[in-house]
C-alpha cells in the first residue's frame, strides 16, 4: 500500500512539471505565425517563377544555338555560290 | 481517504496536461524558438532566390538580345546571297515553284511503265530543255534552288538513260542488197516483226527522216521498242497524215 502511494505521488509530480514545461513555453503569436505563412509562399512562389525562367533560359539558349548553326550553314552557302557564280563568268 | 485525495490530484493533473498539449498542437506544436529559427531559415532562402531570380532575368535578356543580333547577322547574310545571284526573295520562291513543279512532272514518268514512259519520251526532253534553261539563269545558283535543280537534273538524266536502254540502233543498209525501207525494217523479226509498226521508227528519227519515203544507207536510226505492238496515239497520228497524203497524191 505504501508503494503504491509513492508511485501516484511520482506520476502526479511527474506529469504536472511537464504539463507546466508544455503550457508554459513561450509561443509565436497568431500575427507571427501568419509573417511566416506569407514568407513560406512567397518563398514557393520565388521558386515557381525560378522555374519558369529557366525553362525560358533553356529555350533562349536553343535558339542562340539554332541561330549559330544557320548563320553556319549561310557562310558556307555564301562560299559555294560565290563558286558557282565564278562558273559563270 | 488518502488514496482518494491522491487520485483527485491526478485527475487535475492529467486535465492540466491534456489542456496543455491542446495548445501546443494548436500553435503547430512551435515554439517561439522554432518559430524564429524558420522565420531566419525561409529570409534567408528568399533573399537567395530573389538574387538568383535577378541573375536568371539579367542572363534571359542578354540571351534576349544576343538573339536580335544574331537574326540581324543572319538576315543580312541572306541578303548578301541574293545579292550576289542578282534575285529577290520573290523570284527565288518563283524558281523554286517552278522547280516543284518539274519534280513533280518527273515524280509522274518515273512511275510510269517502259512502253509509257517511251511513249512519253517528247515530255522527258522538254523537261530536260526547261531544266538546262534554267541552268543558264545565274539566279539558280541560289542554296534554295541550286540542289534541287541539280538533284532534278540527275533524275530526268536517269530517265533519259532508261529510254537510252530502250532504244536499239539499226544502220541502214542499201537498198540493192538489203532493200532497206521503214516498212521492210519494221518487217524484219529482229525489229518487230511487223510492217505496219514502221511510222514508230519514222517518229523516233524524226530529226533525221523528214520524208519516211526516204532514208539512207549508214544511217544509224533509233528503233523503239515494240512494246504491246500498238501505236502511240501520236505514231497513229503521223501515220494517218502520211496515208491520206498518199491518197490525195501529195507523196
Amino acid at each position: 500500500m505504501k508503494f503504491f502511494k509513492l508511485m501516484m505521488t511520482y506520476a502526479f509530480v511527474i506529469i504536472t512539471i511537464s504539463a507546466l514545461l508544455m503550457g508554459c513555453a513561450r509561443r509565436p503569436s497568431a500575427e507571427e505565425l501568419a509573417q511566416l505563412q506569407d514568407l513560406r509562399a512567397e518563398v514557393a512562389a520565388l521558386e515557381r517563377e525560378i522555374s519558369a525562367k529557366e525553362q525560358e533560359k533553356s529555350g533562349l539558349q536553343q535558339q542562340v544555338s539554332q541561330l549559330d548553326q544557320d548563320m553556319r550553314k549561310c557562310a558556307e552557302d555564301k562560299e559555294k555560290v560565290r563558286q558557282r557564280l565564278q562558273q559563270w563568268n | 481517504m488518502k488514496y482518494k485525495s491522491l487520485l483527485y490530484l491526478l485527475v487535475a493533473a492529467l486535465l492540466v496536461t491534456t489542456f496543455a498539449v491542446s495548445d501546443v498542437v494548436a500553435q503547430d506544436r512551435m515554439t517561439r524558438d522554432q518559430w524564429q529559427q524558420q522565420m531566419s531559415e525561409f529570409t534567408q532562402k528568399r533573399d537567395e532566390l530573389r538574387q538568383q531570380l535577378n541573375s536568371l532575368e539579367s542572363e534571359i535578356n542578354g540571351l534576349n538580345e544576343q538573339i536580335a543580333a544574331k537574326r540581324q547577322e543572319y538576315q543580312a547574310c541572306r541578303e548578301e546571297i541574293l545579292a550576289m545571284v542578282g534575285a529577290s526573295e520573290a523570284e527565288i520562291m518563283s524558281l523554286v515553284e517552278r522547280i516543284q513543279q518539274l519534280e513533280n512532272q518527273v515524280s509522274g514518268l518515273e512511275r510510269l511503265s517502259d512502253s509509257d514512259l517511251l511513249a512519253r519520251r517528247g515530255e522527258v526532253d522538254e523537261i530536260k530543255k526547261a531544266i538546262d534553261e534554267l541552268k543558264m539563269n545565274r539566279q539558280t545558283a541560289h542554296p534554295d534552288v541550286y540542289d534541287r535543280l541539280m538533284a532534278l537534273d540527275q533524275r530526268v538524266n536517269n530517265l533519259l538513260d532508261r529510254l537510252e536502254k530502250m532504244v536499239q540502233i539499226y544502220t541502214v543498209g542499201t537498198w540493192s542488197r538489203d532493200r532497206d525501207c521503214l516498212w521492210n525494217i519494221a518487217k524484219k523479226g529482229e525489229i518487230y516483226n511487223n510492217a505496219w509498226l514502221w511510222p514508230r521508227i519514222w517518229q523516233a528519227n524524226r530529226d533525221q527522216i523528214r520524208d519516211p519515203d526516204i532514208i539512207h544507207p549508214g544511217q544509224r536510226l533509233q528503233v523503239p521498242p515494240k512494246g504491246d505492238g500498238h501505236m502511240t496515239s501520236e505514231e497513229q497520228q503521223a501515220a494517218n497524215r502520211y496515208y491520206r497524203e498518199v491518197r490525195e497524191g501529195l507523196r
